[in-house]
This record gives C-alpha cells, structure tokens and sequence, in this order.
C-alpha cells in the first residue's frame, strides 16, 4: 500500500516537472522568438530568461530527485478530489457571475445558493426548507450590504 | 519634537472611532473565521482585500490587522474543542489541547491559548515598533544592488524552508515571478509572454491572484470534500464525531499561577515565534510545530507532551501569534512581506496607494506610526474580546461549511468585479482558483508562489538597474558590501538550516505539510 502511494507520489512530481518543462521551454522560445523580443533591448530579456532557466533547472533537479529516490517528501495519497469538482465549480460560478450581471444581483445570489448549498447538502430534500430558507436571508444580506449600505455594486440589469 | 508631532497626528487616526470599530470587528470575524475549520484568517484577508480600498487606510489596517491577530488565537478554538485544528497554524495545539479538554478542562486549555497567544503577540509586535525603524532607515541606503541581493536572500529563504520540499519551494517560487512577468515589459511597455491572447496584455491584477490562489481554490477543495461527506452519507457510513462528555466535578480554571508556570514555554514560543515570522514565507504552522518541539525539550514536564499539558498549549500558540507582528518588519522596512498574510497586508497597502518599503518611512510617516498604535491596541482587544466570547465561540466553530462555502464564493466574485468593475478580473479570479487547487494537489507551496509574484516586478526593475548602471555587467551585483553580506546571510542560513535543524526535521516537515493543507 506504502508502495502504492510512493509511486503516486513519484507520478505527480513527474508530471508537475514535466509540465514546468514543457512551459519553462516556452517562455524561453518567447524570449527568442516572440513579437515582444523584437521591440525590447537585451536587458529586458535576461530576467525572464533566467527566470526561465531557472525553472528548467529545478523541474530537472525534481525529475532526478524521483526517479533517483532522492525525494524524502513524505508520501501522501493524492485526496478524492474528481476532475468535474473544480470545472463544475468553475462553471457554476462563471455562470452565477453572468446571472448577476446581465439578470441581476438578487436573482443571480438567490439561485446561485439555493443550488449551492443543496448541491454541498448531505441530504437535500430533508433539509429542503431550512436551506432555501438560509438562502434567502443570505441573499437578503448581501444585497442590502452591496446594493444599499455599500452601494458599491452597480451592474445595468434586466431584473433586480 | 518632530516624533512627538507624528506620533500624536498618528494617535488621532489611529483611536478615530471608526478605525477602533473596524478593528473590533477585524478582531471578532478573524476568531470566528479561525475558529471554523477550512476557513483561515488568509482567505478572510483575501475575500476583503477588494473592499478594503474603499475605506480610509487606518481603518483598512484595523479590519486587517483585527482579522490577522484574530485568526491566530480562532484556530485553537476548534483544536481543542473538536481536536480539529481551525487553521493550519493551531494543528500543534491539538496535541495538548484535545487531550485536556478530554480530561474536563477545556475552558482552561482555551484560556491557556489565549493568554499565550496575546503574549506571544505582544512580544512580536514591541520588536515590530523597535525594529522597524531603524531597519528601514538602513534601507534608504540601499540601492537596486543591494535590494537585488535582499531578494536573493528571501526567495532562498523561502525556499529552504520548504524544507523535505525546497525544490517545490524553489518551483513555487519561479512560477510566481514568471505569473508576475506576464504583461506589459516595465522597460518598452510591450506585451510580454501573452502568446497573442489578448486578455493577458495587462497581466493579472493582484486581487483575482490573491483572491483566487487562496480562497476559491480552498472552497474548491472544501465543495471537494463536502461531495465525499455526501456520498460517505448516501452509502450509509456514519461521520465520525469527535464528541465528548466532561465531567462536571473537575475544576476548571485558569489563575495567575497556571500563567507564571507556563510563562517559560511562552516565552520560548515568542521568541522563536518571533524569528520564524521575520524570516520571508516561513509560516506560522512552522512556528508552532517548532515551538512545540523546543518547549517539550526544554520544559520539565516535557515528557508528558501530548498528554493534555498546559505548556504543551503555551508554546505553539505564542509561537504562531509571535509571527504576527514579526512577519509584518520585513514589509514595513525592505516590501518583503514575512508571509502570505503580510503579503496580503502589503497588497491591501498597495491597493490604499501606499508603497510598502523604505518609502513609507518618508512619504508615510503618520501612517506607520498609526500602524504600529493599531497592531498593539489590536491585541488588547483580541484578548479582551476573546476572553469574554470563548463560550460561545465553541459553537460558532460548529456552523455547517455548506452555508459558508457558496457565500463565501458569491463575496469573492462580486468582491473581485467591484475592485475595477472588470469582468476579466472574474476570469482570473476563477483560473487561479484552478490554479490554486492545482498547486495544492501537487503539494506545491502557495507562500513562495505568491511572495514570488509580489517580489518579482520590483526584483527584475533593481536587476535591469543594476546591470543598466554597469552597461551589462554582471560582475556589478557582487560590488556592493551590503549585498555581499545579503549573499553570505544566504549561504550562512541554508548552512544552518541543512546542518542545524536535521534533528528537528520532523518538526519542520509537519510543519510544513500542515502549510499546504
């Protein structure tokens, strides 16, 4: 099982180097060859050149370090966290903040909690009424807070 | 006489009404936020930094430094009640202060907490007010040369206190320059490292990074973590409650007499406390696991750490409050913040049209010294605020994260479009919240990663002064005694680290994993 987790652990160095490789080797074909190396003078490209160099250097240190067992992190599972749980938060809040913007703030933070909580809720139809009921004082609050007390919100919306 | 004058305007700005409120609310929301498990006093920090610069500075600084001192002694809250550490910084408290609140005295593990907290406060924020000053008048000195060799020396700090991680310290610490070199070319005004995408071409605004690195991508996790409570449910698995019956015969008080006999141990957690917090991005975690470890050297009953000791709670909670006052020196005098809070504080000094550094010393005089009256009254109220509600702070420390996690992303997101009504800032805001979530999984620091993107404009401009005043040559950054001695400082302390602390490497590395989680 402690092997499991080390080779885990192996793995996701590897790809993080990897990874700072592949971007490092970019910012450095940038310096070389992008539009904005032809307008700045030599000194404007050493920093971001060493910075660059440096990136490579110490992902290639990393890549060694593992796969010479160097590595003296101590070894962690990688938690349960599944690809669609930050893309959905993403989504959801991109979502929430065009709700907001184009509908208004009072519709977008309603719905925006009232799916929320019962997204994160362990039970949602029991709790049903206390968290739309949560949801609305929230709402409530945050919209007398930044649409009136602090009337520092100012989206042109459809609705309120 | 001059001082007298400054030191009076700065008393009047700093007792206005306003600001003393501001910092008893700073003071009340930063032990609640601690308090509550996931929630940290930097995410607090964060979600208002873009609120902050609609009100007056002083009363910016209250809200701040309120939420700052606040979170430190919050964290406990919840270690010794539930034996869930509030923050990363209290996850030391938990080994003495579960225990004895098991044993019937958690009023008194909690008191313990406080009065040690608020003494390692103190203790940090007196060497804040003293030390300060004259270390930034030696900074007016410096030219790029030197301020690039300081530089040096705090990344590598940075680094080497990653400890069993310093290469992802040094990682962290080259991916946050380059985030901070994406944009405009200080030098021609030309985009740089944008590959043609135009949003990039003003590169990232400090608040969508801030806020996103620290507070989006721990909601994410915590949405993560409410989805595994919730399938755990659905199958029928039982949440494991960390509840226990006290018996109501024991005593449980805490006197004069428990204070004078811990008073050892609290002062061992203030003075390391102290030095850890002034180091750049060693962290307060580092700081509590370290003063744990000395003082159960040190204290005669240090054989019964872990049983439910009072000294076992007086060490790590002065030595995480210590860092407080400590971690803010570095910003004040060179614009190096000491953490990943102070990082915050500087961009909220930033966002205030404040520069902090050694400027401040000239241009900010009222300021400065208003600053230190508001750290040092910020700590009475702490202590006299959180004396009076430690009953009730127990439950707040029970409100469910579902409740607070969507509010807490609804905040952000109007938080970061007010700060400039820009919609691109949202779009920044939510990459780095992936960002954020990317690097935690792949346990790369975010200290180091944030201190680089705050370090890394002012670096490059003293390097491209350096070398624009020696026509390129690069033999010029090793001229100057001054950033010689920044160079041996370098090799002296990676020297010590390496060699001095091997034997408390446990200590640093739990430390540092609690850092990161």
């Amino acid at each position: 099982m402690k092997n499991k987790i080390n080779n885990i652990t192996n793995v996701s160095n590897l790809i993080l180097a990897g990874i700072c490789i592949l971007l490092s080797a970019a910012c450095l074909w940038y310096c070389k060859y992008g539009t904005w190396s032809q307008r700045t003078g030599e000194s404007g490209k050493m920093f971001p050149r060493l910075v660059s160099c440096i990136w490579i250097g110490v992902s290639v240190v990393i890549i060694i370090r593992e796969l010479l067992h160097m590595q003296k992190e101590e070894p962690v599972a990688l938690t349960q966290m599944k690809v669609w749980h930050p893309l959905f938060v993403v989504g959801s809040c991109a979502l929430y903040f065009l709700v907001e913007l184009y509908v208004g703030i009072v519709v977008g933070l309603f719905v925006f909690l009232t799916a929320f909580i019962s997204i994160m809720d362990e039970d949602p139809r029991k709790n049903f009424k206390k968290n739309l009921l949560i949801a609305i004082i929230a709402t409530g609050v945050l919209w007398v807070v930044f649409s009136q007390v602090l009337p520092i919100v100012t989206f042109q919306t459809l609705l309120f | 006489m001059e001082l007298l004058n400054i030191l009076g305007d700065a008393s009047l700005v700093a007792f206005m009404p306003m600001t003393v409120l501001y910092a008893f609310i700073g003071v009340v929301l930063g032990v609640t936020v601690g308090a509550i498990p996931g929630l940290t006093g930097d995410m607090a920090i964060s979600i208002l930094l873009p609120f902050v610069y609609k009100v007056d500075t002083t009363m910016a600084l209250g809200l701040l430094i309120g939420i700052y001192k606040g979170s430190m002694f919050g964290g406990s809250i919840s270690a010794i009640s539930f034996g869930v550490p509030g923050t990363p910084a209290a996850a030391a408290t938990v080994e003495d202060g579960y225990p004895l609140a098991k044993k019937g005295r958690p009023m008194q593990s909690m008191l313990q907490a406080l009065f040690s907290s608020v003494t390692g406060d103190i203790f940090s924020t007196l060497l804040l007010v003293f030390l300060t000053i004259p270390m930034g008048q030696l900074a007016i000195k410096f030219g790029p040369v030197e301020f690039f060799a300081l530089y040096i020396f705090s990344l590598v700090v940075i680094a080497v206190l990653s400890r069993d991680n310093q290469w992802k310290g040094i990682l962290a610490t080259v991916i946050g320059l380059v985030i901070a070199m994406i944009g405009t070319d200080p030098a021609t005004g030309a985009s740089r490292l944008t590959f043609g995408i135009s949003f990039l071409r003003g590169g990232f605004a400090t608040v969508p990074v801030l806020v996103g690195t620290f507070a989006i991508s721990e909601l994410i996790i915590q949405f993560s973590n409410a989805q595994e409570v919730r399938r755990a449910y659905k199958s029928g698995v039982d949440k494991v409650k960390n509840v226990f019956k006290i018996d109501k015969n024991i005593e449980d008080k805490y006197t004069l007499k428990h204070f004078k006999e811990t008073f050892k141990s609290t002062i061992i957690g203030s003075a390391i406390g102290t030095f850890v917090g002034i180091l750049p991005g060693a962290g307060s975690s580092i700081a509590c696991y370290l003063s744990y470890g000395i003082a159960r050297n040190v204290c005669k009953d240090g054989d019964e750490f872990g049983t439910g000791v009072l000294n076992g709670i007086a060490a790590p909670e002065a030595g995480n409050s210590a860092t407080c006052g400590a971690s803010v020196i570095p910003l004040l005098a060179f614009g190096i913040p000491g953490s990943a809070t102070a990082a915050l504080i500087g961009a909220a000094l930033t966002m205030q049209g404040i520069n902090p550094g050694p400027t401040m010393f000239t241009a900010n005089q009222v300021i400065i010294y208003a600053f230190f009256i508001i750290v040092l009254y910020a700590s009475i109220l702490n202590l006299g605020v959180s004396r009076l509600l430690i009953p009730m702070y127990a439950k707040i420390s029970k409100i469910q994260i579902k409740y607070l996690v969507p509010v807490i992303f609804a905040l952000a997101i109007l938080g970061c479009y007010t700060t400039d009504n820009s919609v691109s800032n949202i779009w920044a805001l939510l990459i780095f919240g992936v960002i954020g979530v990317i690097l935690r999984k792949f346990r790369v620091p975010l200290g180091p990663f944030i201190l680089g993107y705050l370090i890394g404009p002012s670096m490059e401009i003293s390097l491209k002064q350096s070398l624009s005043l020696s026509n390129n040559d690069w033999s010029v950054l090793f001229s100057k005694p001054i950033a010689l001695g920044f160079y041996a400082a370098t090799i002296i302390f990676v020297l010590l680290i390496v060699f001095t602390f091997n034997k408390n490497k446990t200590i640093l590395d739990k430390g540092a994993n609690s850092d990161e989680e």
